[in-house]
């Protein structure tokens, strides 16, 4: 199974309390946990071109950070060297490097749940307290589509007639734009024409039941569980200063029993989508393995 | 005047933004500002729940939540070049504040789904809420005037631009210093110059194509103008 | 968006690099500079660098900074100290040179050609906020704190120019 076959409801929990846990926490065992694991479970996710533009942008924005915070924060004991008579320390470098972590961490985080999500399961999720809106998410979603394919429909019709783009850009950006004014026009009434059509069948006058593709099982509530207790681990170890990781003015890490449960409830917590995914991929081994 | 009112509530939000900026400062602004977009995005979405909304309109908005995210598809090959704001401008200053809310809102979760959502999503979906809420409110002059619908289409670029660098800023450097953010501000200079002519373009080019057909809804299909 | 970040913080280094101008200097040559021969009859100035208010409050940095031979145990990292007062010494001037010579490292915003001029933000490590958020350094001359940043205050001969640590900057003030 994937992380994705979860119900809704557990894909959102997970993401929303790594999001803030990393976040909070700001710690870089934690942050560097996190980008290992959401990009190790990323790698079935992404095409080849995006792993490519990926490698060549995080490293740089890594090196960006960590580069311009001694530009701007001369904190720190350890100067390496001065610049305008202000000193770049050894901590500020640290500093920069464990927050491009954290800030790499929520980027990869983001990005796998923007690959784990659809308009579908955003919809199922706040169906329930926002009916309304989730019927204009559910139509504008259908209608995207629909819209591409007028749009080139649209261009089509031009050409036939003769009307090509003229090569200086604002010609493009002017055609285009009045090619989307139509697309515009001609929408509005269709949507209004079956707006229509959906009032005189009485659409939406009773109570409505949803198409709820999304079930919550044991195995949802499960994991839900599990989230939650790597979450209180963490946490409750956060409270008591055991996470903490100070770089002024000189580096002091907390470290002992207390520090090493809370990162592990961190951690855990962090892959849990990859191990997610490799015990399905191990459970499907064995199966095969018995044919 | 009953209807105005209720949209005082969310009118005071940018207030409270400043306000917070002021008053809480150093690590907690991060965690007030996500926790003032969010409240604010949950009392825009529960009182439109409440109202009376029927078939037709949440059609026709869902429609131009679609053609605005369709749009910014369109014109994905020139980077800060998008229709949204224009759009969430006319439909806010045709169906009312609380459309081009909406509009503005879930344009840019819907188009989240195909370009990537990030952490600055809540705060995306504020601004663009905000531009269509306020030419909702604006309207009548609005639509009279087309120098000053262009003139706050260049203000709601800018706006949207700061409300962006905010963020960065905030996220960044974890507290406001007007020194941060004129630097953040001067950097993404000519970002916000192609916002500002992209709104203002974009404007230009729909606002009589894109305003009679809106027109046309209103009156053809007896879609409500509320506020 | 995200390749607006990079451009972003590419556009932001670009700009501070442009702004301020580069000079490098290794960690020797910030300290480089000697001692200096007081002759008789020169205009003189005393500087004085004292933290004793933040060792008596203690905490975690300084507690680090004890620990790592940053702060002396007294508190106070430059005793008075006599430095030739040349033409056109600004007070931070006389202060930076007295610093370099002994070795302490000053971390600072602004510079003397900018409006507001020099802000002193941590001295060997000891910034600003470290024992708490009204705490940081202040500076003062013949004990009184004048109303000029200390780039913008050219001292007389004799003049004892010191910079404190105080822990409660609003009852300072106030």
């Amino acid at each position: 199974m994937t992380f994705s076959d979860f119900h809704p409801l557990v894909t959102a929990a997970w993401y929303l309390s790594v999001l803030i846990l990393t976040t909070a926490a700001g710690h870089p065992v934690l942050s560097a946990g996190a980008i290992l694991f959401t990009g190790l479970y990323s790698l079935p996710l992404t095409g080849a071109k995006e792993k490519k533009d990926d490698l060549f942008f995080y490293p740089l924005l890594f090196l960006l950070v960590a580069v311009t915070n001694p530009l701007f924060s001369h904190k720190g004991r350890t100067p390496l060297f001065f610049l305008n008579d202000n000193p770049v320390t050894l901590e500020a470098i640290l500093y920069g490097a464990s927050f491009a972590l954290t800030l790499i961490a929520v980027l990869l985080i983001c990005k796998c749940m923007t690959k784990d999500s659809s308009a579908e399961r955003f919809t199922a999720l706040i169906g329930r307290f926002l009916p309304k809106t989730a019927t204009v998410l559910s139509v504008a979603l259908r209608y995207v589509p629909l819209l591409k394919r007028r749009a080139g429909e649209i261009r089509e019709a031009q050409r036939g007639i003769g009307l090509v783009s003229g090569e200086s850009l604002t010609d493009r950006v002017v055609l285009t734009a009045k090619n989307y004014s139509s697309l515009i026009g001609w929408s509005m009434v269709s949507a209004a024409e079956s707006a229509r059509s959906m009032r005189a069948r009485n659409y939406g006058v009773t109570k409505r039941t949803s198409l709820d593709p999304f079930r919550f099982t044991a195995r949802d509530a499960g994991m839900l569980i599990l989230i939650a207790l790597c979450l209180a681990v963490t946490v409750t170890g956060g409270i008591t200063g055991a996470l903490r990781f100070d770089f002024y003015p000189a580096l002091a890490v907390k470290t002992g029993a207390i520090t090493a449960v809370s990162l592990a409830g961190g951690l855990l917590l962090a892959a849990l989508p990859m191990l997610t995914e490799g015990w399905g991929w191990m459970k499907w081994r064995i199966l095969r393995s018995k044919i | 005047m009953k209807k105005r009112l209720s949209l005082l509530p969310l009118a005071l939000i940018p207030v409270l933004i400043v306000l917070g900026t002021v008053i809480a400062n150093g690590k907690y602004l991060l965690y007030f500002g996500y926790g003032v977009a969010m409240l604010a995005l949950g009392a825009f979405f529960l009182t439109f729940e409440k109202k009376e909304n029927d078939t037709l309109r949440l059609v026709i908005l869902a429609v131009t939540v679609a053609l605005s995210s369709a749009g910014r598809v369109l014109f994905a090959a020139l980077p800060a070049f998008k229709p949204v704001s224009a759009l969430t401008v006319l439909a806010g200053m045709w169906f009312g504040g609380e459309a081009g809310f909406l509009v503005g809102a879930l344009s840019a979760l819907l188009s989240g789904f195909y370009f990537g959502l990030g952490p600055w999503l809540p705060f995306q979906m504020l601004s663009w809420g905000l531009i269509g809420l306020f030419a909702g409110l604006f309207r009548k002059p609005l639509k009279k005037s087309l120098p000053l619908l262009c003139v706050y289409g260049a203000a709601a670029g800018a706006l949207y631009s700061l409300m962006m660098d905010v963020f960065m800023a905030v996220w960044k450097d974890g507290g406001l210093t007007a020194k941060n953010l004129l630097l953040y501000f001067t950097a993404s200079l000519p970002t916000t110059a192609v916002y500002l002519v992209s709104n203002v373009v974009f404007l230009l080019l729909l606002r009589k194509p894109v305003g009679n057909a809106f027109e046309r809804v209103i009156t053809k299909y007896g879609m409500e103008e509320t506020e | 968006m995200k390749k607006d970040l990079i451009v972003l913080l590419a556009l932001i280094l670009l700009a501070v690099v442009l702004i301020s101008g580069i000079d490098v200097k290794s960690v020797d040559e910030y300290y480089l500079l000697h001692a200096e021969d007081v002759k008789p009859g020169d205009p003189t100035v005393t500087v004085r660098v004292d933290a004793s208010a933040a060792v008596k409050a203690g905490g975690k940095p300084v507690e680090a900074l004890l620990s790592l031979g940053d702060l002396p145990p007294d508190g106070v990292l430059l005793p008075d100290t006599a430095l030739v007062l040349r033409e056109g010494d600004s007070a931070y001037g006389l202060f930076l040179r007295a610093a370099r010579i002994h070795k302490l490292t000053v971390e600072h915003e602004g510079n003397e050609k900018s409006l507001s001029g020099v802000y002193v933000k941590g001295i060997n490590g000891l910034s600003e906020f470290s024992c708490g958020s009204s705490s940081g350094w202040i500076f003062t001359v013949n004990g009184k704190a004048p109303e000029t940043s200390p780039s913008a205050y050219y001292p007389a001969d004799g003049d004892v120019i010191e910079w404190r640590f105080e822990t409660d900057l609003n009852g300072f003030f106030n």
